[in-house]
């Protein structure tokens, strides 16, 4: 019933893989010395390899320097997927009732905050609380606009700006 | 690369949400549906925003809002009460089991139309009931059976090497060998997709040697045919998290799926049938599914009640 898009081994994979036997153990190292022994490096270092597949390889001159970029990315989003998890455990500690989700949803709803987290940074903190409330509240314009203190033609605004922010966003991470 | 055409779509698309959620008026719904129709950019763009809007309802509201909003992790001994709280429930858990021989288990389960279940089984393994399914537990000192009689099940078992662990359905069974699958009993034959590990099948009138199917493979059968092992298409398990998740699907396909989470009959033209989708749909609310595949596609709904719902062309 359903299509999935053929998965090709294609020119770039294998550039990947040459690189991963060449320098895999480099960044294991690289991360270790960065981390301490308490997050995994080895765990990392597969992260970076991962985002490498998934994203467009460029020609690369200096591999070890752009292994490096890619990793340094991959760390920024391992403390924030920490911060955020923790923030969620406060939260669920926080609930009246215990709500009790597999590992596999919880795994999906991290991959859902961090990326709405991605999406909602840099805005104003009226156009990103009005964002949130609306969506994930499900409060209407004038609720939010008296919590806010605010008009709802403001509240309109802030959600417009929102939207936009993460639909511009949404697509380029694609590109 | 994104265009420039793009990116005024999408920017204009954030608009009129915008503008649609404050207002009611006719005008405006007018006027974003001119605009819809304008260009191919503009249904993109759309159909972009709708898949963003189905992301987030994936969310548990409430407790998505309190993590993002707060500043994180700022109060740490709130989150230590957390981590202890989670630790201290498993390790009770699990004492409990250890101090417990097994004790024959007995239990009919059912849910209703549209509605999912979530049950732990008395080894502790989990047991998720789709839609109108059905299911009876019987456990005992040698084994640990379900019959599923209807619907659809996901099971993730616990190792208990004394006594395995049974699916059985109208055309088999299937004996888990690791932790993770989901059984749908269709009307002429049986389907069983693996997520881990793997599942052993036997056919209930072929005295042939069982059929292994690997984590990653699905396996149809009847009482007497195996077909041929197919990949496991990896949203079709999806309804475990409350959502229709779908890729290039044929409308009359979609409908079919989501007609078993709501009571009626729901169709469609046969000239539409052949339309392709791709979204993210909530299995709870299937009238907004619909609206959804209103905004994507060229059609329209004609319903003469909530029970009888066809998808017609525009026009």
């Amino acid at each position: 019933m359903s299509n999935a898009p053929p998965n090709n081994a294609s020119a770039p994979h294998q550039a990947i893989g040459l690189l991963y036997q060449d320098h895999h153990g480099w960044l294991v190292g690289w991360l270790r010395r960065r981390l301490g022994c308490s997050h995994n490096a080895a765990d990392l270092a597969q992260d970076t390899f991962v985002r490498l597949i998934n994203g467009s390889l460029p020609e690369v001159r200096e591999p070890r320097h752009y292994l490096v970029t890619v990793a340094k990315r991959v760390m920024v989003d391992h403390f924030r997927r920490r911060a955020l998890e923790r923030a969620y455990l406060e939260a669920l500690a926080q609930q009246p009732q215990a709500e009790e989700v597999s590992p596999e949803v919880r795994l999906q709803i991290m991959e859902t905050l961090l990326a709405l987290d991605a999406m909602l940074l840099g805005l104003g903190h009226k156009p990103r609380q009005a964002f949130l409330m609306s969506q994930l509240l499900g409060m209407n314009y004038n609720e939010i606009a008296e919590r806010l203190g605010v008009s709802v033609s403001s509240v309109t605004k802030y959600i417009a700006k929102a939207t936009e922010q993460c639909l511009l966003f949404a697509l380029d991470a694609e590109h | 690369m994104p265009t420039d055409r793009q990116r005024a779509a999408l920017r204009m698309a954030a608009h009129w949400y915008a503008v649609l959620g404050a207002s009611t008026r006719e005008e405006d719904r007018l006027a974003w549906h001119e605009w819809h129709a304008q260009a191919p950019e503009n249904q993109w763009a759309w159909q972009r925003l709708e898949n963003l809007q189905q992301q987030l309802q994936g969310l548990p509201g409430n407790l998505a809002f309190q993590t993002i909003s707060s500043e994180w992790g700022r109060d740490r001994r709130t989150v230590l009460k957390g981590l202890v709280l989670l630790a201290g429930g498993s390790t009770l858990a699990w004492t409990a089991r250890q101090n417990l021989p097994w004790q024959p288990w007995v239990a009919d389960q059912r849910s209703a139309i549209g509605e999912r279940r979530s049950l732990t089984l008395a080894d502790g393994s989990r047991l998720h009931l789709n839609t109108a399914s059905a299911v009876d537990i019987r456990f005992d000192a040698q084994q640990r059976l379900i019959e599923l009689q209807a619907g659809e099940i996901q099971v993730e078992t616990v190792p208990d090497p004394a006594r395995p662990f049974l699916v059985a359905t109208r055309d088999g069974l299937i004996r888990a060998l690791g932790t993770r699958f989901t059984v749908r009993q269709r009307k002429a034959f049986t389907e069983v997709g693996v997520l881990q590990h793997a599942v052993a099948v036997t056919l209930k009138q072929t005295p042939q040697p069982d059929t292994l199917v690997q984590a990653g493979q699905c396996l149809a059968f009847d009482a007497s045919h195996t077909q041929p092992l197919r990949p496991l298409d990896p949203l079709a398990s999806e309804w475990t998290n409350g959502r229709l998740v779908i890729d290039g699907w044929r409308l009359a396909d979609t409908l079919e799926e989501l007609s078993r989470y709501r009571p009626g009959l729901l169709s469609c033209d046969s000239s539409i049938a052949d339309l392709r989708l791709s979204g993210a749909y909530p299995l709870d609310d299937t009238d907004q599914a619909l609206a959804a595949i209103v905004r994507a596609l060229p059609v329209h709904i004609v319903s003469l009640t909530r029970y009888w719902v066809r998808l017609v062309p525009i026009g």
